[in-house]
């Protein structure tokens, strides 16, 4: 296949998609990573699917109209805020056992979607979507509705430093919704987690770094995913991982050069 | 990052040179068939994408980039219709598809509306019931029948698309018909000994072949269209096969075997690994040699 204006067409919603989750996941990564409770993304995106599959199973409503569209989403969202608060509330109580808690709500969901999905013709397609997700199916109209919250996540976290410690669990639990309905827990997962640990060792700048990678994660993944004809969410799981393993080497080379350069005489 | 740049350079390379231009029209079909249909017509005149192979369910699809691309470029869509692809071509037409694909234009072409369904649901249909199609049964192409009608409405598509080889549309369709006609009368001799029979079948996919052909089917291995078998289903389903001199399960490529092993293990019924599409074994490399398979392994198993 070769590349024309037509192929950035037909995945700039995807990048853009991808540039907005980066926006708001990158910071919220980087204090999950600080906290130590790396599964609560995976809790709560879990919860979100499951507060989603709950929706279209137990209500059966038109999937065409506008409850039907939205429902799932308000109750994805309903379903992750409760997980948050809740291990928001246990973290002072559970101390070194909220991982453990955090992994075991996080299978418990997962086997819930599971049996609920049991009686449903798409249900294994439809688990393979909420993990692996379709980014490419990203539409300008999804776009638009989701970039805002991202907005909102990243600016809110910017502007309110001092109230983070209570911020974080919300903020968590608002954004995580609407990446997992647009892009998968896979990718959310990684989103969060590689472009934090790609900066772990800086120390200026890392929200910006972060974002940065991931963005270079989110190109790859999606060139590679056209050039191969392969499933674009995994396809960038994976050209995350690679991004965030050469970002500390190639910042070490630049890092130095310029400090041979600069600061020699020094 | 230095391997990084390489790549960035060369995918910058590749979006200067420019899209190569074909004169071919461009047809995306969402399962072989109906690909192998059109080329029957359009000859080297169209370029088929199909969005399936056989050993893929067209129920489902992976959202990959040449769907998009295959999409974005289509001068007609040939699909089943009927519910068949609901879970992917409404989004995928709606992101890629341009102006002439659109649903209700030239363009679109939904083999289902063509011709009589079978299990038109007539009464309430929802989701508990499993994978109904409340527009009757889509799977349609194995009836040769409904395959003669479609030549006839793809031809007319292909022609009001592109008028300047109407002439060569018409002359390939003319050809293809009293080919087909001769074929179907020999397929129908050939078949008569399987008059009656009865199968298992893995989903409700053969309805159209079995009603051409006189046969019957006693049971599904799916508890519901579209559920995965179960244990309590298969074992009523076994209670119900015993003493019916059923002659085979028929399984398509991209159906699991497993249900139907066991269901042919208990009861000493064989199970037999039709082709259902285009490219679905070896054998079946167009549609005449579809229809051919097709009849040759119903007939071993009897």
């Amino acid at each position: 296949m070769s590349f024309s204006i037509e192929t950035i067409t037909l995945l700039a919603p995807a990048f853009v998609a991808g540039a907005f989750i980066s926006l708001a996941h990158v910071p919220l990564g980087q204090e999950v990573l600080k906290r130590g409770i790396i599964f609560l993304d995976l809790a709560v995106a879990q919860f979100a699917a499951l507060g989603m599959i709950a929706f279209q199973v137990l209500l059966n409503i038109d999937e065409y109209s506008y409850l039907g569209m939205y429902g799932p989403l308000a109750s994805g969202l309903i379903a992750a805020l409760t997980c948050a608060f809740t291990f928001h509330a246990l973290e002072k109580h559970a101390g070194r056992y909220q991982e453990a808690l955090i992994g075991c709500a996080f299978v418990l969901a997962a086997s819930l979607s599971i049996l609920l999905m049991a009686n449903n013709p798409h249900g294994g397609e439809e688990m393979k979507n909420i993990l692996a997700g379709q980014i490419l199916w990203a539409d300008w109209s999804d776009i638009k509705i989701a970039a805002p919250v991202f907005i909102f996540v990243f600016a809110i976290w910017h502007i309110f430093k001092d109230k983070r410690e209570f911020l974080f669990y919300p903020l968590f639990a608002l954004a995580i919704p609407f990446a997992v309905k647009m892009i998968g827990i896979y990718l959310v997962f990684a989103s969060l987690i590689f472009p934090a640990l790609a900066v772990v060792k800086l120390i200026d700048h890392k929200v910006l770094w972060g974002i940065v990678v991931s963005l270079f994660g989110y190109s790859l993944g999606l060139a590679t995913s056209y050039i191969f004809d392969w499933p674009s969410g995994p396809a960038i799981v994976l050209s995350m991982a690679l991004c965030s393993f050469l970002f500390p080497q190639a910042f070490n080379i630049v890092f130095r050069i310029n400090k041979a350069t600069c600061c020699s005489g020094a | 990052m230095r391997k990084l740049l390489f790549l960035i350079a060369g995918l910058g390379v590749l979006l200067a040179s420019p899209s190569s231009a074909f004169a071919r029209m461009n047809v995306f079909a969402c399962s072989p068939e109906w690909g192998a249909l059109t080329k029957e017509i359009g000859g080297d005149l169209v370029d088929i994408k199909s969005a399936t192979n056989a050993k893929q369910d067209v129920h489902h699809l992976r959202a990959k980039p040449s769907l998009l691309a295959a999409m974005r470029k289509a001068d007609l869509v040939f699909c089943t219709g009927a519910s068949l692809e609901i879970g992917w071509l409404p989004i995928l037409i709606k992101k890629a598809g341009g102006p002439n694909v659109q649903p209700e234009t030239i363009g679109w072409l939904m083999a289902s509306d063509y011709v009589e369904k079978l299990d038109v649901m007539t009464e309430h249909v929802d989701r508990s019931m499993g994978h109904i199609h409340p527009e009757g049964n889509p799977h349609v192409h194995l009836d040769p029948r409904n395959i003669s009608v479609l030549a006839d409405i793809v031809t007319e598509r292909l022609i009001l698309i592109d008028s300047t080889n109407a002439t060569t549309y018409q002359n390939n369709l003319k050809a293809f018909q009293a080919k087909w006609k001769t074929l179907i009368r020999k397929w129908e001799v050939n078949a008569q000994t399987l008059r009656g029979q009865k199968v298992v079948v893995y989903h409700n996919a053969w309805a159209y072949l079995l009603k051409w052909l006189g046969m019957g089917v006693i049971a599904s291995l799916e508890p519901k269209p579209g559920i995965p078998p179960t244990v309590s289903h298969l074992e009523t389903v076994l209670v119900r096969v015993q003493g019916k001199n059923v002659t085979a399960i028929l399984v398509a490529p991209f159906e699991n075997e497993k249900a139907a092993e066991w269901l042919s293990g208990k009861s000493g019924i064989p199970v037999v690994h039709m082709p259902f599409t285009v490219g679905g074994n070896e054998k079946s490399k167009d549609l005449p040699a579809l229809f051919e398979e097709t009849i040759l392994l119903l007939k071993g198993s009897s």
